[in-house]
């Protein structure tokens, strides 16, 4: 009897449909969507920014690596950083929605030609604020706000570093 | 109701027969009554049939019995997969679009459905232990090896 009852308390658990759940069912697709979305979305995610890799592996390099767990993205943004910490390239490598891939590329775009410190100065807030973000897709720019901190913190613990063994 | 048993082990054959016998219970040409009636017995069909493909699913069952458990995985649990997962993520959606034949890509969908079952039977004995944060950390896993899989398979029939 463990799965007939399962099955209706189910039925009834999921009368309410879970957004979770729903999403694990079936993943919308962004063509579908498309007209719900501001143009500027559209656009990013039509024409995306600095889409590629530098060498993560390069000591000027940062590389930001975050995921969201709740809907299976991953997302790479990468930083190159001259001697004076200001950020002269970035590219970036989003597996995910449309949203996602539109917020990494508004991000390395205003990263380019900043100081390292300035660029922590970006929010969320203000990649969604861009793009129009629906409520929904506003974890997708808190994503690009984490994965520009995180490129930050790996060139400096990069640069820390070097700097301990030439101290050395 | 009382004492339900939650488990996400379970038999595939078993739900689809509780399935069938359920459906057969709510079907309206088998009840002559009014049409108020007919319209409940519809809508409890469109329920357990919702039911069921939550529960047919591996990755929506457990997402499912997450949410009961009070623990459904937000937007903000960045910090569930570790780094070292991520980039082993990365590297292989990075694989999957440099491959383009179906001879590059098969051995990748392979790989990708081992590792999918030895983390349903990993979760199997998450939920059963009642280790909720284990098991949290195992259907993101599986999540994104779910969406691995969906891509692979896009690919292939693209070719």
């Amino acid at each position: 009897m463990l799965a007939l009852t399962t099955l209706r308390h189910t039925a009834r658990s999921v009368a309410i449909r879970s957004p979770a759940v729903s999403r694990a069912l079936s993943a919308p697709r962004m063509a579908e969507q498309r007209r719900n979305y501001h143009e500027n979305i559209v656009e990013h995610y039509e024409n995306p920014r600095n889409v590629g890799s530098l060498d993560k592996n390069d000591d000027n390099v940062g590389t930001g690596l975050v995921g969201a767990p709740a809907c299976g993205d991953v997302m790479k943004l990468q930083i190159k950083v001259d001697e004076n910490g200001n950020i002269q390239e970035s590219k970036f490598k989003t597996f995910g929605c449309g949203s996602a891939i539109a917020s990494s590329s508004v991000a390395t775009e205003w990263v380019k030609g900043k100081h390292v410190d300035e660029v922590l100065a970006i929010k969320n807030t203000d990649i969604a604020a861009h793009l129009k973000l629906p409520p929904v897709k506003l974890h997708c720019s808190m994503l690009a706000e984490d994965a520009i901190r995180a490129a930050v913190n790996d060139w400096k613990e990069k640069k820390e570093k070097k700097e301990a063994t030439a101290a050395a | 109701m009382h004492h339900l048993q939650q488990s996400f082990a379970i038999s595939p054959t078993d739900l689809k027969d509780r399935y069938k016998s359920l459906m057969m219970e709510l079907h309206p040409d088998r009840h002559s009554g009014n049409n108020s009636d007919k319209d409940s017995k519809a809508a409890g069909a469109t329920q357990v049939t919702h039911a069921y493909d939550v529960l047919a699913n591996p990755l929506s069952r457990a997402l499912h019995l997450l949410e009961l458990n009070g623990s459904s995985i937000d937007e903000g649990d960045a910090s569930i997969i570790p780094p070292s997962i991520l980039m082993e993520v990365m590297e292989l959606r990075e694989q999957i679009e440099q491959n383009t034949t179906d001879e590059e890509l098969r051995p990748l969908l392979h790989e990708c459905r081992t590792k999918q079952s030895e983390l349903c039977h990993e979760l199997t004995r998450a939920f059963q232990e009642g280790d909720v944060t284990e098991a949290k950390y195992l259907t993101s896993c599986l999540q994104y090896w779910s969406r691995i899989e969906e891509r692979i398979l896009d690919k292939i029939t693209e070719v």
